[in-house]
Order: structure tokens, then C-alpha cells, then sequence
């Protein structure tokens, strides 16, 4: 086994992911870029059997790179290093305790509320080079929970009620999911996504009822689910057949709960000015509008008539929270976001476990969650990561972001400082990948957490979905195009100069051996779990090129290529 | 190039397998080569020349704004729908033998002249059905769909083709009529059915894959494979091309992980189109079919017209595709979504079918409707909730067109024996369908060729209605 030694590496002075910058907080792209284009073309070199902090790709480097991609937007080389270095405990209590990294500010400075680019900008800097990148790798899974996407027509010139919600998300991404629930209630972008915003009590003059929308999906998405679940996830059956949490009545009892919302500075309920509509201040009540009635909820539960919206409002959300179905629902779904499409019931249970408890008596705590479901011993042991079954399709954005962390990406010399993909732009990237964050087709999300990975089978595997024919091309040409055009070391010409560069002279660097080289990319982009097939395929590729400078630069282009290609790099195990 | 070929040969070869052992009628197949075209002639009889087009409208679209009752009954739709009713000024009339005046919404004139053409039915209140279905049958919970009015479910109760979930709930009716669409493609590598708008449970198949294409974005070559680059240097693209190809069929034949068997499929897959239909689209550009960019439907239905265009030159006899609308969710501001949702929706079908007439294929294209549910017929301030059952269309050159299939429901907000009713008894609008998805899908996939005695096999729940064609297919 080839030692890699990447302190020895450090010292040599090749330039490590992340150890020549300072994660900054949610600061403006063009602030924190390096330039590009001014790198030493020649990669120094670097002795890979260095004796000094060396790191074999053993069991704990694997769990490390395999930890960070379960819980990061993928690991740097450094990131590895920092880990094994610290631990897991220190690690969660530095990533608990670091900075928010918030997208409003920039996208209130950077768009005019339609332009929609400056969100995607500031979000993808802060995923690759935030410092919280736990709190954002949770965010970006809520934020495929708890659905809103600026493909509505009204939430796509609301970029700042947009990026508020998003921030939100990152700012209870640790808290309490009952906190958490409450607002996302009130926050005025889901208000206007599923439509309880200025919802009104019923007419029966005129056959009109309250707004349905946000009852069924807070229920059904967000908490409980359609039907009734044991600890470990799996249905309760009677006979065999499910048994539903809530029935149509319950939808319309608490449709009648969430009536009388409007803007916190709107003036009048039933006719509202857009224009003045306040998008990052929660809804507020409006008794004249509110269904005063008694409600019956779930489990029995009864409002009394007469309590106000609020009142109303804080016990059905207590009802929901309090519902045994969440535990499990929630758990498994955030558990498919980070580790496993398919856990275990045991797994399930497990974390399920500590959402009703987390040792101290409180319910619905995130972090105790998240802490759980990355330290479990499903996600954590390697022979059950090496069963047929286990692990995850990789969600395409993540992917992306791994690459450009791990290669050290510069925005484009002409960019302004801000990213951006070959062929298109950030904000279009659901057009390339069939996923952007925040765009969703429906509050649906990108994909469904029981998507069979093919037709009629019991194993899941949500991103399935969004590999199709046509986004695994697109994908695949923006590696080509990536690896190929646009690097540090490539002559732009009359190339596109907006285009993120990657750095490879790291891996150049490795590949005098063919196998550094291939160790090297095993561990930081497959956690060590390369297949032998691929070894070989990439080894057959590159061995027959020049170990000079130019032909060290080639290995690592066609290596890199064929790596990111290959279908293991699209899995998680 | 050699390399990439019998990959693709292969990965046939697999499905095909799978097929053969579903149905050992079929024989003489080579399985190295060129197709041999000695297949058994009475699995093949139904092999016409047949394009389908399924358009869903997501999110549960308010066919009560597009088809309306005319004469009396506009008076009780009138009423039931208070602020969001279309006025009598925004229709268009039209008649059928049986029912008398009825009307469309003058923002879909493309379907009130196909209407008028005999080209365009319309399948009156139909929706996911295990049984005939009654109001006391609701109370009481008997055999009814499960999940009833939430989005997911009932939308694969339509694609699934069915009321009950099916011990094949993973497959959809287009996938199973795929199946079919496939044995009488020989002649073609490609797979016959395409979605231009994602992942769908309709399309769903364990024999036949789908290819998703995304609207306005032109097929293209997969850099690095075939020897094809601008960017890599001739000296190394060979070896690279090879590799990539050997990586997909080792993730797909060797690999005990079934997720990298699956992206590798998609990989393979995507590089069979790509090699596959790139020619043939360019050589049908279906450039006579102009629409605004910014019309999502319009240019997935492009895609569409390209490739029944390119059918004969892609070796196809049938082909089956689906495309995609979303945003029919109108719970709020429906007085401003729907037309904007309906002038697209009618600009693309229109666009699509002239494009249909003028290749002179609108006997061979079928086109057809569906969506989660209808919606309630009362209004909850601004916009409509879930409901159940929902009008649809079916048009195109072989549809006995110009005439309502099925029964109009009652439209009044008293005494309506086809509502569920809300939780206190009072009028909801939520209505209970008289055609059940399997009664509409059934007579079209008679159309496309699904022998008789498979049918049953398609849509379980048929048998438990009494009318299992509609007929308004011509056959």
C-alpha cells in the first residue's frame, strides 16, 4: 500500500485545498477569490514516501473521506488530514459552533429581488468555502424537506424572501425541529409556496372553504407522512393494508387552524399590494380573517372556539410535533439526505430514538440528530458500506461542489469573482443536473423519497431519478469541459473567461507513479473505495504517457477524467 | 468505435433476454447482429405505424374551467363556482349528440376546433377508480384508492393505471404498451419510448427503458467517447474513448453495487441516443413548428413532433412519450394562473397538431390527457383545492372525435349524490369520477395494439366494470 504523505506534501509546499484561505463567513464571492491564472504551471515536486505525517489509506483515512462526504459538500485532502488530526467529537463541536454562513446579505446587494444568479453565487461560495460546512450540508437538506423553489412565478422576483428562507433553514439547521416547523409555518415565501398565506375562514354563502394546501402538505411532507409508522420506519398494517395518519376532515380542521395570516406590513387582507408585501418578516395574524371555531386534530386533540391564530396555530404545530410518526419520518428522510437511501430498520429506529429523546428529556433536537445519524455504527462501519444495497447516488450538486473543493477551484479571470459552470450558468444548473437548490419542480422536491431504483423493485434511490439520459450527458461533458478546457494550467485562448478553473497541480504532482496518483484520487474522491476495475481501466490509460512535467499534467487530466465518469463516483457507499 | 458498438449490442442484448423470457412466443432474433425480422407474426399483427403522446398536467389541473356545462346545467356551474366561474362571454360552444349545448373555455380554442373538427373527445369526469363507485360507498371507506386527494399518490394510481395499488405498482400503462412498441421496433437499437420531461412512473417498465430528453436542449455527443473531442489530443483519445466504455460495462455487468449498475445504465443508455438519434433529428428539425421559448410544453412537444417525424428514418413502427406540465396546483390567485396556464397548454397542442397534419400522420398520432385530479368545485377565496375525478382530452386523426364520453356530474351544491362531501356533510365539490382511468386507458392501449387477452393484465381493476372500451378510438 502507497503511503501518501500529506503533511510531507504541506511542507514541500504544495498548496493544500483550504490551507492558503480562511473559510469566510457568507462573504461576497468576489471577495474571497484568489486570481487565477497566475498559478506555477510547473507542479513542484513532491516526495509521495515522505516520512513525516504520513497517511496510509487505511481503515481511518477511508472512514475519514468517507465521514466528510456524508456530512460535508465533500472532502479536500485537508479537510481529511484535519479530521483523523482532531477527531469526530472535536470536529462536530467546531462545526456546531462555527459561523452561519448566510446568503441574504450578497443577494440583497447583488439583485435587483428578480435576478436570481447572485442567490445561487453566494450560495455556492459558501459551500465551498464556508467553514459551517455541516450546517450547510443540513441546510441544503432541509432545504429538500421543508420545499420552496423560486420556479413559482411570484417566488421567482422574491430572491430576498428566497435567500431569507434559505438562511432560516441554516440558522435552525442545530436547533429544534419544532422551532424549526413553526418557522417555516410563518416564513412568508412558504406562506406564498403552499398558499396559507391570507387563507380565510370559510363562506358558506358564496361555497367557499379555507385553503387546503398547506394542512395536507405540512402533514404528508414535512412531519408525518400519509401513514402510520413503527419506530424502526416500517408501516403499521392492518391486515394488509396501511393505516392513514390523518384523514380528509383532519386536512380540512387544520386548514381551518391556518387561516387568517397576511404579510407582517400589508394593511388589508384580501387585496395585497406585491409591491409592498414583506417577504422576510414572519406572517402575522388577522382575527377577522381566522376561523374562530372549535378543531379537532390528530389523536384527539381539541382547540377549543375562540383562541387566537396564534394560539390555534402554536397547539396544532404541538400536535403535529408531538405526533409518533415524525421520529421515524423525519429521521429516514434525513438519514437518505446524508448516509443511505435504504437504512436499516434498526437504523431508523435508532435515530428515531434520539429525536424523541435526545438523552435529556427534550424532543425533536437537530443536532443530537445529526450527530446520530453520522456516528451511527450503519454509517460508520466499512463492511456494511461494502454490501450490494448500501449507500446513496451521490445528488449531482454535491458531486459538482467535491470537485471544484477538492481541486482548488478560481472563479474565471473575467468572472467578477463569481463561479460558474462550462456550459451554463449557476442558477441554471437544474437544467444540467436536474437539481439547483431552491428550484424544484413542486414542493415534491427533485426526487421522491420511495423512488424504486428501477421499476417495481423494494430497494429505493431518490436521485435515481434525476439520472436521466440527458443530465448524465450533461454531466459527463461538464467534467470533459472542466478537465480539458478549464484548468489553471490550460491557455484559455479565446475560451470562455468566466469559467471556475480547477487546480491540478496536486495530483499532477502524485502521478511521476501512476498509483500515487490513484491513491490519491481513491481517497479524496471514492473514499477509498475505488473499484479494482476502474484502477486498472485508469492505470491502462495513463501508464503509457510521459512522467515529465507535461505528461505528470496529462496523467492527472485523463486519470481525473475518467474518474469523475465513471458511475462509482455518482454512488456513496 | 468497434467497442462502443457491441457495448451497445450487449446492453440489448440484457433486455431483450428479460423479454424473451416474458414471452417465448417471440423467436429468430440474432443476437450478435442485424435484427432478424422472422418474429412471430401474431405477436407482431398489431405493428401499424402508431405514435402516443401522453400529456399530464401536474399538479392536479381545474378541467372544470375547460370543459363546461352548457344549457341548465351552466346555471348550477355558475353558482358552485362563484368568483372564479368562467363567464358566459369567455366560451366557446360547441354540441355533442347526447348531452346538447356544452362549452369550452374560449382560452383553449385549439381544443373546441378539434372538437369541432370530430378530431378531439372528451372523457367526461374520469379519474383513479377501483369499482364504480357511489357517495355511500365513500362514507363508508369501500374500495376506495388509497391516499385520496394527495398529489403523488394519485398520480400513480393514474400512471399505475388503476384504483388499487398493483402488486405492479413500480410499472406504468405506457410502459407496459412500450413492451409491445418494442417488439415492433426491430428494426431500431433505440428504445421506442421517450420522456421529455424526467423520471415518470407511466413510462416504467422491467423490459423497456425510456430515454429522457429535455426540451430545447439538442442531443448531443458525449465528450470523450467515440473518439470524439476538440479538447483531449488525438494521441490519447482512443485509449480514453475505450476506457470509458469498458468503466460503463464493468459498473454494469461486474459491479455487485446496484446503484453503480443503474448509473451506469443511464450512462449507456444516453450514449445509444446519443449515437443513435442525432442525424435523424437534425434531418427533422420540424422547423414549421415555431413557439415562444418561454412555452415549457410547446417545446417538449417539439421534441415530440421531431421524433414521430424521424420515426421511419430511426426504424421505429411505434413509439410512446410522455411530456409534462407543471403548476395546475392553483390554490390561490387562480383568476391569474389559470389562463396563463391554459394559453400555454393550448398553443402547444395546437402548435403540435398542425405540425402532426402537415407531416400528414394524424391517423398514426394519438395525444391524451391526464392529471393528478380534478379539483373541488368550490372555491376556497382565490383558488380551488384537491378533488377526484376531472375531465380529459383525447385527439388526434384516429380518435371518434366531437362527441362527451361518459356523464357530466351533477353541478349543484344541493343534494349532489356524486360529492363526497366535506367533514360536516355540507357540499365540498369534490367529485367522485364515473370513468375510472383504467376504462380510458384500456380503449387506448387497444389502439396502440395490446392484445386482448393481455389487457386484463395491464389494468387489473377493469374487470370490475361493466364497459371496458370507451370507444373513441378508431380502429
Amino acid at each position: 500500500m502507497v503511503l501518501l504523505s500529506i503533511a510531507a506534501c504541506s511542507d514541500s509546499g504544495v498548496q493544500l485545498s483550504g490551507a492558503d484561505t480562511q473559510p469566510v463567513s457568507g462573504v461576497a464571492p468576489n471577495e474571497n477569490s484568489s486570481t487565477p491564472g497566475t498559478n506555477v504551471t510547473t507542479p513542484p515536486a513532491t516526495n509521495v514516501s515522505a516520512t513525516t505525517g504520513s497517511l496510509t489509506i487505511d481503515a481511518a483515512a477511508r472512514d475519514a473521506s468517507r465521514f466528510l462526504m456524508q456530512a460535508t459538500f465533500g472532502p479536500r485532502e485537508s479537510d481529511i488530514q484535519e479530521y483523523l488530526r482532531i477527531g469526530t467529537d472535536a470536529w462536530f463541536e467546531q462545526q456546531f459552533n462555527a459561523p452561519v454562513s448566510r446568503t441574504y446579505a450578497y443577494t440583497r446587494a447583488n439583485s435587483n429581488g428578480s435576478n436570481r444568479e447572485a442567490r445561487h453565487e453566494i450560495w455556492w461560495n459558501n459551500v465551498l468555502d464556508g467553514s459551517d460546512q455541516l450546517r450547510q450540508r443540513i441546510a441544503f437538506a432541509l432545504s429538500q424537506i421543508f420545499v420552496v423553489s423560486d420556479v413559482d412565478r411570484v417566488l421567482a422576483n422574491r430572491q430576498f424572501g428566497m435567500a431569507d428562507y434559505y438562511d432560516m433553514l441554516a440558522e435552525n439547521a442545530f436547533g429544534n425541529y419544532r422551532e424549526l416547523l413553526e418557522q417555516v409555518t410563518l416564513h412568508p415565501a412558504m406562506g406564498v409556496y403552499l398558499t396559507h398565506i391570507r387563507s380565510e375562514k370559510a363562506n358558506p354563502a358564496l361555497n367557499i372553504r379555507p385553503d387546503e394546501n398547506y394542512a395536507r402538505e405540512v402533514l404528508q411532507l414535512f412531519s408525518t407522512g400519509l401513514n402510520l409508522l413503527q419506530l424502526n420506519g416500517e408501516l403499521v398494517l392492518q391486515g394488509n393494508t396501511p393505516v392513514p395518519v390523518y384523514t380528509q376532515t383532519d386536512v380540512e380542521e387544520f386548514a381551518r387552524v391556518f387561516t387568517g395570516w397576511n404579510y407582517a406590513t400589508a394593511t388589508r387582507f384580501d387585496s395585497v399590494s406585491i409591491a409592498v408585501s414583506d417577504f422576510e418578516t414572519p406572517m402575522v395574524p388577522v382575527d377577522e380573517f381566522h376561523d374562530f371555531g372549535e378543531k379537532r386534530l390528530l389523536n384527539g386533540m381539541v382547540l377549543p372556539a375562540g383562541q387566537s391564530p396564534r394560539q390555534d396555530l402554536e397547539m396544532a404545530l404541538d400536535n403535529i410535533f408531538n405526533h409518533p410518526n415524525v421520529g421515524p419520518f423525519f429521521s429516514r428522510l434525513m438519514i437518505q439526505r446524508l448516509v443511505t437511501s435504504n437504512p436499516s430498520p434498526d437504523y431508523i429506529s435508532r435515530v428515531a430514538s434520539v429525536f424523541n429523546d435526545n438523552g435529556a428529556g427534550q424532543r425533536g433536537d437537530l443536532q443530537a440528530l445529526v450527530r446520530a445519524i453520522l456516528t451511527d455504527s450503519e454509517a460508520r462501519t466499512l463492511s456494511i458500506a461494502d454490501t450490494e444495497n448500501f449507500g446513496k447516488v451521490r445528488e449531482p450538486v454535491i458531486r459538482l461542489a467535491h470537485v471544484w473543493r477538492a481541486l482548488n477551484a478560481v472563479p474565471g479571470p473575467q468572472s467578477g469573482g463569481v463561479h460558474r459552470h462550462a456550459d451554463l450558468s449557476l442558477e441554471r444548473l437544474d437544467e444540467l443536473t436536474g437539481q439547483a437548490v431552491m428550484r424544484s419542480p413542486s414542493v415534491f422536491n427533485f426526487y421522491q423519497p420511495d423512488t424504486p431504483i428501477s421499476p417495481s423493485d423494494t430497494l429505493v434511490a431518490p436521485e435515481i431519478q434525476i439520472t436521466t439520459e440527458v443530465n448524465s450527458a450533461r454531466v459527463h461533458t461538464n467534467f470533459h469541459h472542466q478537465l480539458y478546457r478549464f484548468t489553471t494550467d490550460t491557455d484559455l485562448g479565446t475560451d470562455n473567461p468566466r469559467v471556475t478553473l480547477v487546480n491540478l497541480d496536486r495530483p499532477a504532482s502524485l502521478a511521476a507513479d501512476t498509483s500515487d496518483l490513484i491513491d490519491w484520487l481513491d481517497l479524496v474522491f471514492f473514499a477509498g473505495a475505488m473499484p479494482d476495475s476502474l484502477r486498472a481501466n485508469i492505470t491502462s490509460v495513463i501508464r503509457p504517457l510521459s512522467s515529465n512535467t507535461s505528461g505528470r499534467f496529462a496523467r492527472a487530466q485523463d486519470a481525473l477524467f475518467l474518474a469523475f465518469s465513471s458511475p462509482s463516483f455518482s454512488v456513496q457507499r | 468505435m468497434a467497442t462502443s458498438t457491441s457495448n451497445r449490442i450487449d446492453t440489448k442484448r440484457r433486455k431483450l433476454l428479460k423479454a424473451f423470457a416474458a414471452m417465448p412466443a417471440m423467436a429468430g432474433v440474432s443476437m450478435m447482429g442485424a435484427p432478424v425480422p422472422t418474429v412471430n407474426a401474431q405477436a407482431l399483427s398489431n405493428c401499424g405505424p402508431r405514435s402516443l403522446v401522453c400529456i399530464f398536467l401536474a399538479g392536479g389541473a381545474d378541467s372544470f374551467n375547460m370543459f363546461i356545462p352548457g344549457g341548465s346545467r351552466y346555471d348550477d356551474y355558475r353558482t358552485v363556482r362563484s368568483n372564479l366561474a368562467v363567464n358566459e362571454q369567455s366560451l366557446l360552444e360547441a354540441t355533442d349528440t347526447r348531452l346538447g349545448p356544452i362549452a369550452f373555455n374560449s382560452m383553449i380554442d385549439s381544443v373546441a376546433n378539434l372538437y369541432r373538427d370530430n378530431r378531439l373527445a372528451v372523457i367526461a369526469n374520469c379519474g383513479p377508480l377501483i369499482r364504480p363507485t357511489t357517495q355511500q360507498d365513500y362514507l363508508a371507506e369501500r374500495s376506495l384508492p388509497q391516499s385520496l386527494f394527495a398529489h403523488d399518490a394519485q398520480q400513480r394510481l393514474w400512471q399505475n393505471g388503476g384504483g388499487s395499488v398493483a402488486s405492479s405498482a413500480g410499472i406504468g400503462w405506457g410502459g407496459r404498451i412500450a413492451d409491445y412498441a418494442a417488439r415492433c421496433n426491430m428494426g431500431s437499437e433505440v428504445s421506442p419510448a421517450f420522456s421529455i420531461s424526467g423520471t415518470n412512473l407511466w413510462q416504467s417498465s422491467i423490459n423497456t427503458d425510456y430515454i429522457t430528453l429535455r426540451a430545447l436542449v439538442p442531443v448531443r455527443n458525449m465528450d470523450g467517447y467515440n473518439n470524439i473531442s476538440d479538447w483531449i489530443p488525438t494521441d490519447r483519445l482512443s485509449r480514453i474513448s475505450r476506457a470509458l466504455v469498458a468503466g460503463n460495462n464493468d459498473a454494469i455487468s461486474r459491479s455487485s453495487f446496484r446503484m453503480e449498475q443503474e448509473v451506469g445504465g443511464a450512462y449507456e443508455r444516453a450514449l445509444t441516443a446519443t449515437t443513435n438519434l442525432r442525424s435523424a433529428l437534425a434531418n427533422n428539425p420540424v422547423s414549421d413548428f415555431r413557439f415562444n421559448t418561454n412555452n415549457k410544453l410547446a417545446g417538449q412537444l417539439h421534441y415530440v413532433a421531431q421524433l414521430i417525424a424521424a420515426r421511419e428514418e430511426l426504424g421505429m413502427q411505434q413509439q410512446v412519450f410522455f411530456v409534462q406540465m407543471g403548476g395546475w396546483d392553483t390554490h390561490s390567485e387562480q383568476l391569474g394562473r389559470l389562463p396563463a396556464l391554459l394559453s400555454e397548454f393550448n398553443d402547444a397542442i395546437g402548435g403540435f397538431q398542425q405540425a402532426i397534419d402537415r407531416m400528414r400522420k394524424s391517423e398514426s398520432v394519438t395525444s391524451f390527457t391526464g392529471s393528478d385530479f380534478g379539483r373541488t368545485l368550490t372555491s376556497n377565496g382565490d383558488g380551488t383545492d384537491h378533488g377526484w375525478g376531472g375531465h380529459a382530452f383525447v385527439f388526434g386523426g384516429a380518435v371518434e372525435g366531437g362527441r362527451v364520453v361518459g356523464t357530466l356530474p351533477d353541478y349543484s351544491p344541493t343534494n349532489n349524490a356524486d360529492d363526497t362531501g366535506d367533514q360536516s356533510g355540507q357540499f365540498a365539490g369534490r367529485i367522485i369520477p364515473t370513468i375510472s382511468v383504467s376504462q380510458y386507458g384500456a380503449t387506448i392501449a387497444r389502439w396502440m395494439g395490446i392484445p386482448e387477452s393481455d389487457i386484463p393484465g395491464v389494468f387489473p381493476d377493469l374487470a370490475n366494470f361493466s364497459v371496458s372500451d370507451l370507444g373513441f378510438m378508431r380502429t
